[in-house]
């Protein structure tokens, strides 16, 4: 892969939580990444191997203590939050596992929300939520509240969330978490296809190995360091 | 208008009010602990108001030009002022001077029917209409043994024209009702000049005397041409005397009222900001989502502010219209209470209640500052 092709770059990048002593925590330890657009990286690993952190720290959530962390170019190491905050709302859509969405709202208008902060006035951000909608099956469910949904309907509405205002990096945290397997399967086909056709970088968190045979790599992580990258075969 | 419709309409997805109509028992319960704040603090002020209107409406109603009263009296609500009744064939004799009349002011029992109060009894001379109250009901002319008695104090114990009465054990029949003489502690009543010499034990007394000029005279040189004729006297203009009063009026209230409508202030300020923060609380994933795809600390601060004024709004108005329908009843059950609003007041409730809501909104804003994105990740 070329370096042009790459959306995010970790060099080096440790994560420390925690005071000096008993209970610090090394999140995430000397990470050095490339995750190319156009693939599906997977992140896999046991419960507190850094997974979580290491999306955080891409997504702009929270900062590094050590390392660089490049999103699409940009460093983010010494950005302010509204630099973070405005990174996170053009270029990075982020998929969570219990799916966040805002019941006061319905599917279209959660869909439509980040394109209304993004400063796309309503006619617009309305259309364009329609297409989300008809995309991932969703266009009888417009109207919904997302209490009347399914989890699989759910994540689907915020994957359509994420992706609205066309980012170049999708962040899912265990995606298919909540979900069923034919819902899981569905939903990792999906984020699968949006790398695919739409040059993405796609990075999923998760230890459900289901998703394996989707991703284009597979970044193991032990003890918040990479324990190996493995491409599977198709 | 551009196409697309109205800008308002144009502007994205109206979170604000849909958090809020999302939890309409929050609220309504935010709405009407702010409006039971507004009513509290509309009556305070209309109270004011009325007091301004109402309680000092005798003074400042009179169709003289200066009172005369004891030296170092200043005004007829707090004061004892004792003068000899000769003074005013005295007062008679200056140039500019048409008129002169007595009032003797007594502090005394009166009996309506079974029950017994305690009220300001005016004695004025009945021939003269400068002491004369303004009549709604009856007649002002008074002949000996009758009496004009303020209509709320009338309304409270029942008392109709042609009631017998007492006053400091005398007898008396109702014959007129008056406003503009309620002064909310206490109300006034008016008997003959010489029933009042009677009750009091003293022929040759009087409190205070109205004197009118002729049209020839401006009121500014009849008050210096009266200073100094006779000793021990004090000499006020009608508009300085009224004002006088009045400040006494303000100076007894105002800090009560003050304090109360603060204390309501506050009341509402904590509801509003308790209610909020509770709904951040519950809300908490909600704030969290939208700083994690992007939204800006300006829109939030407007997000919350715009659910803080929405409920100051809704409080406000159910206050007002609560304050409409309690305003009557209340004035029914309690006659003595002079309630009387001005737009002035109104407008600065409103006002008021907007400050509130801008300040209710900074601790859950300080709240939400403290959400981080990342939590969202744990869920």
């Amino acid at each position: 892969m070329s370096e042009r092709e790459m959306a995010v770059r970790l060099a080096h990048v440790t994560r420390v939580f925690g005071a000096v002593g008993e209970t610090q925590v090394r999140a995430v330890d000397d990470v050095t990444l490339d995750l190319p657009r156009g693939g599906l990286t997977l992140l896999m690993g046991a419960s507190g191997s850094g997974k979580t952190t290491l999306l955080s720290l891409i997504g702009g959530l929270i900062a590094p203590t050590a390392g660089s962390v490049v999103v699409e170019d940009m460093s983010l190491v010494g950005l302010g939050q509204p630099a973070l905050t405005a990174l996170r709302l053009r270029r990075i859509g982020i998929v969570f596992q219990a799916f966040h969405l805002i019941d006061a709202l319905s599917v279209r208008e959660n869909i439509e929300l980040p394109m209304n902060l993004a400063g796309v006035e309503r006619p617009e951000s309305q259309a364009r939520a329609l297409q989300l909608a008809e995309r991932f099956g969703l266009h009888d469910r417009l109207d919904f509240r997302p209490r009347a949904l399914s989890g699989g309907e759910k994540q689907r509405v915020a994957i359509a969330r994420a992706l609205a205002n066309d980012p170049a990096v999708i962040l899912a945290d265990e995606p298919t978490g909540s979900l069923d397997a034919r819902a899981g399967d569905a939903v990792i086909a999906l984020l699968h296809a949006e790398a695919r056709q739409h040059r993405r970088a796609v990075i999923v968190a998760s230890h459900d190995p289901r998703i394996a045979p989707f991703a284009d790599q597979v970044v193991r992580l032990a003890f918040g360091r990479v324990d190996g990258i493995e491409v599977p075969l198709r | 208008m551009s196409a697309g419709g109205p800008r308002w309409a144009r502007r994205g997805v109206p979170l604000a009010h849909r958090l809020i109509a999302f939890d309409r028992m929050r609220f309504g319960i935010t709405i009407a602990g702010i409006g039971f704040a507004v009513v509290l603090m509309l009556f305070l002020l209309a109270l004011y108001d009325g007091v301004r209107v109402e309680s000092n409406g005798y003074v400042a109603g009179r169709p003289a030009d200066a009172w005369v009263a004891q030296d170092n009296t200043t005004n007829f609500i707090k004061s004892s002022s004792f003068l000899r009744a000769a003074i005013a064939d005295t007062l008679r004799t200056v140039p500019g001077v048409t008129e002169v009349s007595p009032i003797l002011r007594l502090i005394t029992t009166v009996d309506i029917g079974p029950r017994r109060t305690t009220a300001i009894v005016l004695g004025i001379d009945p021939a003269s209409s400068l002491a004369r109250p303004e009549v709604v009901e009856g007649t002002a002319q008074l002949q000996r043994g009758e009496m004009i008695l303020d209509r709320a104090l009338a309304q409270r114990h029942g008392a109709r024209i042609g009631d017998s009465l007492r006053a400091q054990g005398h007898p008396f029949r109702l014959v007129g009702l008056s406003r503009g003489t309620n002064a909310v502690l206490t109300q006034l009543a008016f008997i003959p000049i010489d029933d009042a010499r009677e009750l009091l034990g003293f022929r040759e007394v009087a409190s205070f005397l109205l004197v009118r000029g002729d049209s020839g005279t401006a009121r500014d040189t009849l008050v210096r041409r009266l200073e100094g004729r006779v000793a021990h006297t004090n000499v006020f203009a009608q508009p300085v005397f009224a004002e006088n009063n009045m400040q006494e009026l303000r100076g007894g209230l105002l800090p009560i009222l003050a304090t109360v409508a603060v204390l309501g202030g506050v009341v509402a300020l904590s509801v509003l900001t308790l209610l909020l923060y509770g709904a951040i609380l519950e809300r908490r994933e909600a704030y969290a989502l939208l700083k994690a795809i992007g939204a800006a600390d300006g829109y939030l601060a407007r997000l919350i502010l715009a659910q803080s004024l929405a409920a100051v709004a809704g409080g406000v108005l159910f206050g007002v219209l609560a304050y409409l329908g309690a305003a009557p009843i209340t004035r029914q059950v309690v006659p003595e209470m002079v309630l009387s609003l001005s737009p002035w007041s109104l407008t600065g409730v409103a006002a008021a209640a907007l400050l509130l809501g801008a300040l209710g909104a900074l601790v859950p804003l300080l709240r939400v500052a403290r959400i981080y994105p990342a939590e969202l990740f744990r869920a």
